[in-house]
């Protein structure tokens, strides 16, 4: 229910609460303090732990995050939804 | 010059996560060796049975191999114990022995790469897997701003990284330091490596508990086991004017090579480091009355130990207590020098020496005596050593003091 309530938009509707419960899954974070735009720094997330959680979104999604090229861009929840988003549609056009 | 003691005590052991439990385990004669079926095969292990991750909020396990956790685990006894604050502190070193550091880290990234056919790894595989992980942790985690060391010299790893701590302090290099060593090899690699190289103790199937036999005739080798132990050191002045109770003193500290074969031990080798840690401490033979023997169980090491212990005490070699607790809490490799250190405070605070279990067939070439009977009292029980000679061929010896108040 609160990933459903906190972590919801109608333009990710899939890809962004998968994202808040593997956060939730795997680092423990309570659920209601994500949302689209939460920061993962405001998390606890330190540099070497985004990028393992960025390999954990690869592996979940079967993708491939270019992260060498915009590493700048996925500083929030929503900024990883939208690069997974993207890419899924890519790959489905 | 500085002398240095022992303020603080961390252990997370497969006798108990704390350094009294510990000790009240091996006095009882409770062996951690059991037969463990572990998925692969089943191998006599002493493993840690306490919950080490849960201690842990999980986003902080991302990256830390088990070897950091007990690392952590036990150093904070230690400074919680000592008391005081190393906090941001320059004058704080770090001094950690580990002989395999991650290797379930290694061993799983192997495993996804050559069995599950993975094209890329963890991206903390690397700083996980690292053997100095441990030591980069503790120091985030207590702020120590000083020096620090990873010493990798297999079984004496961590007696080396007291030893050396010891002089950093009484050189006034620093004030106080953050000790001990830590070890989770029981990965099936990692057993099976040591399987191979014939040192595992054969499975008594009736009684596996009592494998690891230390000195006895039927003797056939050690029990791997994991954990960690932490001390804190401080130059005794300073632990005096804030009020910390002194647990013993760092008398002596000897360090040797054998420069003869990567894993027999060398009598010469183990005699001259005893003779360097007894002329360090200004100690003659004469005064020591307890030996934390290095006492792994195997067929050569035990023999050459005891030919040792006679080269260096002579007549006196029949009046040491020498103790082997291996034969209760496994082998931790590079945790066991600081294992067995802490083991030898806890003999000189109590008075008390543990047995060398499991010793009921003597062998004649070890003809010392080995506390074979059970736990012993010695009445003013006051200078005592602990001896760690390690695979490579390095030796270590410290001698270590009861305080006086």
């Amino acid at each position: 229910m609160t990933i459903e309530t906190h972590c919801y938009t109608t333009r990710m509707a899939t890809v962004l609460p998968i994202i808040c419960q593997l956060l939730v899954d795997e680092f423990d974070l309570p659920a209601d303090q994500l949302t689209e735009v939460t920061a993962f720094e405001t998390l606890g997330l330190d540099s070497i732990t985004i990028v393992e959680f960025m390999f954990m979104v690869e592996e979940r999604f079967n993708l491939k995050l270019d992260l060498e090229a915009e590493p700048a861009d996925m500083k929030t929840i929503g900024d990883v939804a939208r690069e997974i988003e993207k890419l899924i549609s890519r790959t489905t056009a | 010059m500085r002398r240095v003691v022992a303020t603080g005590l961390g252990v997370v052991s497969p006798l108990g996560s704390s350094s009294g439990a510990f000790f009240d385990a091996l006095l009882a004669q409770q062996s951690a060796i059991r037969l463990h079926d572990l998925g692969w095969g089943t191998r006599l292990a002493a493993r840690v049975e306490s919950d080490v991750e849960s201690p842990f909020p999980k986003l902080k396990r991302i990256g830390l191999d088990r070897v950091t956790l007990m690392a952590l685990l036990a150093v904070r006894q230690a400074a919680d114990q000592a008391g005081g604050a190393f906090v941001d502190s320059e004058t704080t070193g770090l001094f950690w022995g580990t002989g395999m550091g991650g290797a379930s880290t290694l061993e799983n990234s192997y495993r996804d790469i050559f069995q599950k056919g993975a094209t890329r790894l963890r991206p903390t595989t690397v700083v996980a897997g690292m053997n100095n992980a441990a030591s980069g942790h503790i120091g985030i985690d207590f702020g120590v701003l000083g020096p620090s060391f990873t010493y990798s010299s297999a079984c004496s790893s961590s007696a080396v990284a007291i030893g050396e701590a010891m002089r950093a302090i009484r050189g006034g290099w620093i004030d106080r330091a953050i000790v001990g060593g830590s070890e989770a090899l029981l990965t099936e690699g990692v057993m099976m490596a040591w399987d191979a190289l014939q040192t595992i103790a054969h499975t008594d199937t009736d009684h596996p508990e009592t494998s690891c036999r230390p000195f006895a005739a039927d003797r056939t080798g050690f029990v791997l086991g994991e954990g960690a132990a932490a001390l804190i050191l401080e130059d005794e002045e300073r632990a005096r004017v804030r009020g910390a109770r002194c647990l013993a003193h760092l008398a002596g500290y000897g360090n040797t090579t054998d420069a003869r074969h990567i894993t027999q031990p060398d009598p010469g080798g183990q005699a001259r480091v005893m003779v360097h840690a007894l002329a360090d401490a200004g100690l003659s033979p004469e005064r020591i009355q307890h030996v934390n023997a290095h006492g792994t169980g195997t067929r050569i090491g035990d023999v050459n130990e005891t030919i040792a212990l006679h080269q260096v005490f002579g007549a006196h070699a029949p009046g040491l207590a020498v103790s082997a607790t291996k034969a209760l809490h496994g082998h931790l490799m590079g945790a066991t020098g600081a294992l067995e250190v802490i083991a030898t405070i806890e003999a000189l605070l109590r008075g008390e020496v543990p047995p060398t279990a499991h010793l009921g067939k003597p062998d004649p070439l070890c003809d010392l005596d080995y506390v074979s009977e059970g736990r012993r009292r010695i009445e003013n029980l006051d200078v005592a050593m602990s001896n760690s000679f390690g695979f490579g061929g390095n030796n270590v010896s410290l001698v270590l003091r009861r305080c006086h108040p």
